[in-house]
């Protein structure tokens, strides 16, 4: 909405979730995400990292109101996620896509990709035309004829492409990327970080990239946020992070990313 | 498509061929004799023999196949002079202790079983469905844990168990249904429903269990499932969602109906006997009572028949479902 908020603001956001009862154990709840606060600017990539288990998908998937957060605020594009109604998420969305780490399991198998990527523009009552589903696909460097395919017929780099490919549909001005690569193969991984860093180049979309890998986060982020047990116990620009980690946790990532020892 | 159809059809004569002579030979192994029950009280040995020859059941299990099989091609003639029979060209066998051809026997039972089956099979549709898909959608809640429990009685009670009761509650506590008897559609369409409710009820209540369950655990599933957090992510509304959902659903349900309804449609023994209706399962007990071969043969093929094409039926349908089943 406002031009010059950032895209994407968190104050102090908790999510609790609720663990079954049972026998003896006491249901307090398991504390995903303590009380964060993040902001990502306009045009700029975001890189959250941390160890499995440490918050990052949900504090991503905060953003767009997947998960609700349990006390604090989420702003997104300037409005206050928690406030909006039915409709009013579903215009934000159109606004905010996202690209989930498995793209065989992200994509409707019994879809071909054109119904796939026509059901973006139908969810927001709008039609397309094949000219520009062809155009959509070549921008994330796929040809036309893997219009007519379905998941199980194309490799999962490629998969990934069409999920990209799913998420620009609408013009987002945000992007979340939870963990885009690692169901991927090394090979593969680069092609879709550089597809990625090209639309934040060309077409000045906003990221918040979900990592577990700094290696991957330190190429295509500008600012890293480091997660662990549910707090960001770092934040900083990449480069700075990288060469000189305060945290422990943040120093022990560094450490055992094989790239580090690579002069620069 | 029409290659595939084609050979599917041609493997299903070939597959009906040796259920044919399975089953006569299996009939021909057992001890009782045929001639045995048509010959009378006092039974002369030679009467019996004279018997067993008219009825060509002194004659060896393979000449005895050879003949059904010309019986299905040319038609078949028992006897000669003042007693013979003749039984037309698709002949799946001539019954004497009902003096009739099996085929017009069939086709005679066959509006009852029909009846049962149609009724049963829609309500246990909706039934099963409706609660499957409820309990899934309110996981956790009445619906759910009062028809997981319901799915569970209905696929651990006897089919034999639950008519009774539905007979002695329904019918004689409660004086509400009709315990017995069939009438035609054609005759009174209302009356036809209100003595049929008893044993749709009961036929329907066992499958029912089935299809919650399937349906319960897949929708269950499907709704979890990423691309539909992917959607939901995109910005499509929660009806949209469950439409894509519904889609995963059909698949094991309809190769579970295909099965389902083929097996209702070649009769139901025990719902038949409760309710004394005289449909196919009722006409393949007596066959078997009576120790004649040819209700036997007939009704058992009727039977492969239809669970052959039953199948054929839903193999098409899948691909359609789901682009990732492909034919082979």
């Amino acid at each position: 909405m406002s031009a010059d908020a950032p895209i994407l603001e968190m104050t102090d956001v908790s999510k609790r979730f609720r663990t079954p009862g049972g026998f003896g154990r006491r249901r307090n709840g398991f504390l995903a995400v303590d009380g964060v606060s993040l902001r990502v600017e306009r045009g700029e990539a975001l890189g959250l990292v941390g160890e499995s288990g440490s918050g990052k998908s949900t504090l991503a998937r905060m953003a767009n109101g997947l998960v609700t957060p349990t006390s604090g605020t989420v702003r997104t594009d300037g409005q206050d996620v928690a406030a909006l109604s039915r409709r009013g998420l579903r215009r934000l969305r159109r606004n905010v896509a996202m690209v989930f780490q498995d793209p065989l399991a992200s994509l409707n198998p019994r879809q071909t990709v054109r119904q796939t990527l026509e059901n973006v523009y139908r969810a927001h009552g709008e039609t397309t035309s094949t000219g520009e589903l062809v155009a959509l696909l070549e921008s994330v460097g796929l040809g036309p004829d893997y219009l007519g395919r379905y998941p199980h017929e194309a490799s999962g780099g490629q998969l990934q492409r069409v999920a990209v490919a799913r998420a620009l549909a609408l013009k987002p001005d945000l992007i979340i990327a939870d963990e885009p690569t690692s169901a991927l193969d090394v090979s593969v991984r680069a092609q879709i970080l550089n597809l990625l860093a090209d639309l934040q180049r060309d077409q000045g979309i906003s990221f918040l990239h979900v990592s577990h890998d700094l290696a991957v986060i330190r190429l295509y982020s500008d600012r890293v946020a480091v997660m662990q047990r549910g707090r960001v116990v770092e934040t900083g620009p990449s480069d700075e992070i990288f060469r000189s980690p305060q945290h422990p946790c943040t120093q022990a990532l560094v450490a055992a990313t094989p790239e580090a020892e690579l002069p620069t | 498509m029409i290659t595939y159809i084609a050979r599917r059809m041609v493997t299903a004569v070939f597959m009906l061929l040796a259920i044919a002579f399975v089953t006569i030979a299996l009939f021909f192994g057992a001890s009782k004799d045929p001639a045995r029950a048509m010959c009378g009280k006092p039974c002369p040995a030679e009467t019996k023999e004279k018997v067993s020859a008219y009825m060509q059941t002194d004659q060896s299990v393979v000449w005895q196949y050879g003949q059904f099989v010309k019986g299905l091609v040319a038609g078949r003639t028992y006897g000669e002079g003042r007693q013979q029979v003749h039984c037309d060209a698709p002949c799946f066998g001539y019954s004497f202790p009902n003096r009739s051809d099996v085929t017009s026997l069939i086709t005679e039972r066959l509006p009852v079983t029909l009846s049962l089956a149609a009724g049963a099979a829609v309500l246990c549709l909706v039934v099963g469905i409706g609660l499957g898909a409820l309990s899934a959608i309110r996981r956790g809640g009445l619906v759910d844990r009062f028809s997981t429990g319901f799915a569970m009685f209905g696929l651990s009670v006897p089919t034999f168990l639950v008519g009774l009761l539905v007979v002695q509650v329904f019918g004689f506590m409660l004086n509400a249904l009709p315990y017995s008897g069939f009438v035609s559609f054609s005759e009174s369409p209302a009356d036809w429903a209100w003595h049929l409710i008893g044993p749709w009820m009961v036929l329907s209540f066992i499958l029912a269990a089935g299809y919650i369950r399937v349906t319960r655990t897949q929708l269950l599933n499907e709704l979890s499932a990423e691309h539909l957090v992917a959607m939901t992510a995109r910005g499509a509304s929660p009806r949209q969602v469950n439409r894509h959902a519904v889609r995963g659903v059909m698949v094991p349900v309809v190769a579970m109906f295909a099965l389902d309804v083929t097996a209702l449609l070649g009769g139901s023994v025990i719902a038949e006997k409760v309710f004394s209706l005289h449909g196919l399962g009722d006409l393949l007990l007596s066959g078997v009572n009576e120790s004649d071969l040819s209700i036997v043969v007939g009704v058992t093929l009727f039977s492969a028949f239809l669970i052959i094409v039953g199948n054929l039926i839903a193999d098409l349908l899948m691909p359609l479902l789901d682009p990732r089943i492909r034919r082979a």
